[in-house]
């Protein structure tokens, strides 16, 4: 495959993907937490971690011109503590997906790639880490050790490649059967040359995918870790404030605005992220637009390719 | 490939990952911070010697295992000693007699405290996953009917939705909708103090107690339901046959019954398997928000009580359900699937 | 197909049908939950035999915790101590005034050398299975606790006795090794077990105790740990019967569900519940909100690492503080620095009384609040660490030692199990702040704060708590030089007078003479500064006017759960 080819592919890949709806929404809903998270202190009216001295009116506030979206537990500005604690959940977000995707593509191209006794060991031990649930694992390390941001990334990252592995080792055992690897090999290109030109360019699209997806689910592990008291506390994060709002009475006291909003921040990360990577799928995976019982259809031949989330292992819902 | 043999597989593979389980849970707690004599009081006032006698209770005076005495810090110990007498082998010895230890915290056994909480929550999730099957495939058949139509989208979306929601969260809210605006209860399993006249009574009272819980289960479980039911039956509905079919004069209906959901069951029985381990996590989330005295909620009070005997036992009954779980969808796999791949 | 819509279609009107059929029950609040029970059907106990007329009258209360065990030697949290204090009778019954009064004893006589202490007991003392309580029961018991070196506290209060024996059936001698004056407060956590099923048990440290037969005014039901507790009144208890015929304690994990609970009616009473809601709850109709001291005061305090090099303990101690806070100018200017009022305001919404010494103010006799705090001053702070030599020699904010090293960065720690905590850290920091001090903050497990805090002293700042017996002899303790190699002592201190004060306070019989010494052990520590205790909290809790009445609010301290109000209260409009 040569370079111009990997181009025209991604080029074409790139222009379907703007025609897809869903793809967009979600990369225009990440690009704005992105955009928010990075520029937070100039947009935050407060900084969230200045010192500042309140009184008992300022405890939960509701909204007003001076506090949008009101005041938590300690009297800080919501909207302030939302913009940084977006900051938090998208570190936690990428960098634990990273770890993961790391791990899971190094055993997946492994395994695949080399095959035998070392593919059968890695992927036994991929099954059994796949059967272990692995939250419980989570919230046990976590809690054992020191609560830091650090620990956090590092367990769930540590924790979450299984999907990923058993996705590009399928993907790697279909490429690397495929005509140019088997002509590169015969005119003696070594294994590290092979899997760097011909067999990752391949995997990667799937594992772009795979990654926004494990992103999604590093966001809500960490707002459930957060939640559940295991996380720094001097770090602002969205769980982190709906821990403080959870066990310092926002309900009872009539105080919605802790509540749904980061909340809803967390939701509106993770829809993105969710929409994202289906709509990346569907641009890898196209599908037929209709079928054979749609009311009053034309029929539509297009190629389809036998959708990889289907194999064993990706926490992908299809589409 | 033949059946038989590859149940033989499955179930050894199964035995091989409880012995891993078994193994990570004992030495995970013996590797990771926290002195288990002072675990469960904080209060200095416990004497030396009282120290001492919860130590010698819990058999932590015993050395780990061969040639170590203890792992956090780790320090050497004799090689010869007899295994038996390691922690690692009596804690084994006393899991195959069923034993898991005894509470920290309650000094109760852990495997009389876990066996109801067992139940509970295998009721909470069992009707939870039920109602997010059912409904997600009739909405993902729906949907794959009237593929990208508005309803489509609408579905897609509210399914989207619905799993991008953290549990927890959603619990919480529908807690505080659920007992303000509709009277339901507050938390916990049943009414305590109130006594029934008949079985029929209880049942209704302990149905209240799981509306909330089992509604906030259904909708953040339902959405994938849903889309893997979406695509499967787009897929299968793309067929050629589906167009011999229809060209016969066979109903709609029909074929969605006979072809759709046919080939949609394997791929729903993976992703079922699949989702255990996120079913433990909503479990714990939901458990905790609604008060539920099932495992999940053992394993957060737990925690923060550092009571390790029950964190113990709660993993290794959580891990080991998942196992199970997963063995029984891999035998229903086998059968589903004719070809009965190897994987 | 078919099959799959119908199943759905079941289970939800399943769903429905609960939802609605149970309606009625919470609608009516006038009356119980349940349904009329003919008490035949349920009776464990003789006394039920005859049927009620009415249906049975039973307070629900709601609290955050669940009692950890039903065995009185091994119970940790205060909610099994509630359970203890209604369904076991002691020597002595703390009142909410904070007066001992007797209760198991009718009479109390002590020998001239305040050695020996006899107690005749009352008639008519039953278990909750019938048997009579005698002297042999209590002189048990007292054996017992002492001899089981694993009950975790318990033991403790036995140290100063050496004999205890039951000459007759209603007489109790209790010689001590010591003249101490605070019998009372020693025997009030001695809960007096019957003899005829304890010296049955193989190891009294494993018995779990779930029929809980005890003398008391309550009696066990039914307990689902952390879910229930369901008590039945004992309604010829010897001393207080109570006018309910139950108690019902419902566990509820998160407290805005407390509180929820309250407002819809669910619970009659809660025990605890957040401060945010304390406005909100006010507001409410048909619930009054009560605010107090607590009876069972605890503490929250700063702790700073003073262990001076030669009181390091050899074995374990590491004794990494910042050398800055050996020196008491430091001290002094970072009490300056503690806004304390803030700290109320924020952390406790106000519902809480600034901190003084170790002794809360909930034990007024003891609590010497003649002292003069330090007031919150950032200025003077700033004055005297600049008169002493800490300056910014580098200007980046934060001043070092005077030698020029060593910046005054403080490592700032507590558990991470509590919300009370972050906020107060916080503050702290940023007062501290504000007088060139940083603080490095980190939550940690409990397990691992114990392990840096004592007797190793590798910290610098702890912020922390205690719960405080009526009695403040245990507190005063944890300062004295003795304690510092048990891990008792948490700050290091070390004060030759002060040890030598507690030591005579221990056995000094006149109480006017010994809350002189308390007094002048707390200004010595006072002025020494090892703790700085930001504020003593209060109790919060709340309970439905239009269920029951008669619940003791103004006695001085504040617990509903208590005996005293539970034997009291009566449904209201009778």
């Amino acid at each position: 495959m040569t370079t111009t080819d990997q181009s025209v592919i991604i080029r074409g890949t790139w222009s379907t993907f703007l025609r897809n709806k869903m793809g967009m929404v979600g990369l225009i809903a990440l690009v704005m937490a992105i955009f928010i998270a990075v520029f937070a202190p100039l947009l935050a009216p407060f900084d969230p971690y200045e010192v500042v001295h309140v009184t008992i009116d300022d405890i939960y506030a509701p909204p007003s011109l001076e506090h949008p979206l009101g005041t938590d537990d300690a009297g800080r500005d919501v909207l302030s503590n939302f913009l940084y604690g977006a900051r938090v959940s998208l570190i936690v977000g990428f960098f634990a997906a990273f770890i993961s995707i790391v791990i899971g593509g190094s055993i997946g191209i492994s395994a695949g790639f080399f095959g035998g006794a070392l593919e059968n060991g890695l992927m036994r031990f991929t099954d059994i880490m796949l059967v272990i649930p692995d939250f419980p694992l989570i919230v046990l390390l976590v809690a054992l050790t020191k609560p830091s941001l650090l620990n956090i990334i590092l367990v769930i990252g540590f924790l979450g490649w299984t999907s990923s592995a058993r996705l590009v080792r399928s993907q790697t055992l279909s490429v690397k059967e495929r005509k140019y690897v088997l002509r590169a090999r015969s005119i003696g290109a070594g294994n590290p040359h092979i899997i760097r030109h011909h067999i990752f360019p391949l995997v990667l699209p799937l594992m772009v995918v795979n990654t926004v997806l494990i992103i999604s689910l590093a966001i809500l592990n960490e707002s459930v870790l957060s939640f559940l008291g295991l996380s720094d506390p001097t770090m602002i994060s969205w769980g982190q404030m709906l821990n403080f709002a959870f066990s310092r009475g926002a309900m009872s006291t009539g105080a919605w605005w802790a509540l749904l909003t980061p909340g809803l921040g967390i939701v509106w990360l993770v829809l993105a992220c969710t929409l994202l990577g289906h709509g990346l799928e569907q641009v890898l995976n196209p599908r037929l637009e209709t079928h054979h019982l749609s009311v009053g259809a034309e029929m539509i031949a297009r190629p389809k390719i036998p959708p990889a989330h289907l194999e064993e292992g990706a926490p992908a819902p299809g589409d | 490939m033949r059946r038989s043999r590859y149940i033989a597989r499955k179930i050894t593979w199964a035995l091989i990952t409880l012995v891993f389980v078994i193994t990570l849970n004992f030495f995970l707690f013996r590797v990771l911070p926290g002195d288990p004599a002072r675990a469960g009081i904080h209060d200095p006032r416990l004497k030396k010697e009282a120290v001492e006698a919860i130590r010698v209770r819990y058999g932590l005076d015993k050395p780990v295992i061969n040639c170590f005495q203890t792992l956090n810090p780790v320090e050497f110990g004799d090689c010869l000693v007899n295994p038996l007498e390691t922690q690692f082998f009596i804690y084994v010895g006393n899991l195959l007699q069923g034993e898991l230890g005894i509470s920290y915290h309650t000094n109760r056994p852990v495997s009389s405290m876990l066996g109801e909480m067992l139940l509970n929550t295998i009721l909470l999730i069992g009707l939870g996953q039920i109602l997010a099957i059912v409904l997600g495939m009739l909405l993902g058949i729906l949907a794959a009917w009237k593929a990208h139509t508005t309803i489509d989208y609408a579905a897609l979306l509210f399914s989207l939705t619905a799993w991008s929601l953290p549990t927890f969260w959603l619990g919480i809210i529908l807690l505080f909708i659920g007992s303000s605006q509709w009277g339901l209860p507050i938390g916990g399993r049943i009414t305590p103090g109130m006594t029934y006249e008949n079985t029929w009574q209880q049942i209704v009272d302990m149905g209240r107690h799981l509306i909330l819980p089992t509604i906030t289960f259904t909708i953040v479980f339902l959405g994938e339901y849903m889309l893997i039911m979406r695509s499967t039956v787009l897929d299968v509905l793309s067929e050629d046959y589906i167009l011999t079919a229809k060209a016969k004069g066979v109903s709609n209906f029909q074929i969605l019954k006979d072809h759709a959901l046919r080939n949609a069951m394997l791929p729903m029985v993976t992703i079922i398997a699949l989702n255990l381990g996120f079913t433990v996590s909503g479990a714990i989330q939901i458990e905790a928000v609604f008060s539920w005295p099932g495992l999940g909620g053992a394993i957060y009070t737990a925690v923060g009580r550092r009571d390790y005997p029950l964190l113990q036992g709660a993993f290794l009954l959580i891990a080991v359900s998942v196992i199970f779980a997963n063995l029984a969808a891999d035998l229903l796999y086998s059968y589903l699937d004719p070809r009965v791949q190897e994987t | 197909m078919i099959k799959r819509y119908l199943f759905a279609l079941c289970v939800l009107l399943l769903l429905l049908l609960v939802a609605c059929g149970g309606q009625d029950t919470i609608d009516d609040s006038g009356s119980t939950e349940g349904e009329v029970v003919e008490p035949a059907a349920e009776a464990t106990t003789p006394e039920e035999a005859a049927p009620e007329p009415s249906e049975p009258v039973q307070v629900r209360i709601g609290w955050g915790g669940s009692p950890d065990s039903l065995n009185p030697g091994l119970g940790v949290l205060t909610e099994a101590y509630t359970m203890y204090e209604l369904l076991y009778d002691s020597m002595y019954q703390l009142e909410l005034d904070g007066s001992y009064t007797l209760e198991l004893a009718e009479d109390v006589q002590v020998s001239e050398d305040g050695l020996v202490w006899t107690y005749t007991l009352r008639d008519g003392v039953t278990f909750h299975d019938g048997e009579p309580l005698t002297a042999a029961d209590v002189a048990f018991t007292y054996n017992l606790y002492a001899e089981q070196v694993d009950f975790p506290f318990l033991p403790v209060y036995t140290d100063y006795f050496d004999t205890v024996e039951a000459p007759d059936d209603k007489t109790v001698v209790i010689t001590l090794s010591e003249a101490i004056p605070n019998i009372e407060s020693q025997l009030v956590f001695l809960y007096v077990l019957p003899e005829h099923i304890w010296s049955q048990v193989d190891n009294p440290a494993e018995f779990e105790n779930l029929e809980m037969i005890g003398s008391g005014p309550f009696k066990m039901r039914e307990y689902k740990q952390n879910e229930f507790v369901i008590l039945d009144a004992v309604k010829d208890h010897y001393l207080y019967p109570p006018k309910i015929d139950g108690a019902v304690f419902q566990t509820f994990d998160s407290q805005d569900a407390l509180v929820q609970a309250l407002k819809t009616g669910q619970v009659d009473m809660i025990t605890e519940m957040p401060n945010t809601a304390v406005v909100s709850l006010r507001n409410e109709p048909n619930v009054e909100v009560v605010t107090g001291p607590p009876l069972a005061p605890s503490l929250d305090d700063i702790i700073l690492n003073v262990t001076e090099p030669e009181n390091c303990p050899a074995d374990d101690g590491v004794c990494s503080g910042h050398p800055a806070l050996l020196d008491r100018d430091v001290r002094l200017a970072l009490a300056h620095a503690t806004d304390k009022q803030q700290i109320i305001d924020v952390v406790l919404l106000g519902l809480g009384s600034p901190g003084l010494t170790l002794v809360p103010d909930g034990l007024p006799a003891f609590y010497n609040s003649s002292i003069e705090d330090y007031a919150y001053d950032p200025d003077l702070a700033n004055q005297i660490l600049d008169d002493a030599g800490y300056l910014d020699t580098d200007g980046d904010g934060v001043r070092e030692m005077p030698d020029g090293a060593n910046p005054l960065v403080f490592r700032l720690n507590w558990p991470s199990d509590s919300t009370k905590y972050p906020r107060t850290a916080e503050l702290l920091s940023a007062s501290w702040g504000e007088i060139g001090v940083e603080t490095e903050q980190q939550a940690l497990d409990p397990d691992t704060l114990t392990a840096i805090c004592c007797p190793t002293f590798d910290y610098d700042v702890l912020l922390w708590g205690w719960g405080s017996d009526p009695d403040p002899a245990f507190l005063l303790s944890v300062m004295t030089t003795d304690e510092i190699p048990t891990g008792t002592s948490e700050s290091g201190y070390s004060n030759a007078e002060y040890d030598e004060l507690y030591v005579q306070q221990a056995t000094e019989l006149s109480l006017d003479k010994r809350i002189d010494m308390i007094n002048r052990m707390q200004e010595i520590a006072h002025h020494d500064i090892p703790y700085i205790i930001p504020y003593y909290d209060q109790a919060v809790q709340a309970f439905r006017t239009d269920r029951f009445q008669g619940w003791l609010t103004d006695a001085g301290k504040i617990e509903l759960s208590d005996i005293t109000s539970l034997v009291v209260i009566e449904p209201v409009g009778q």
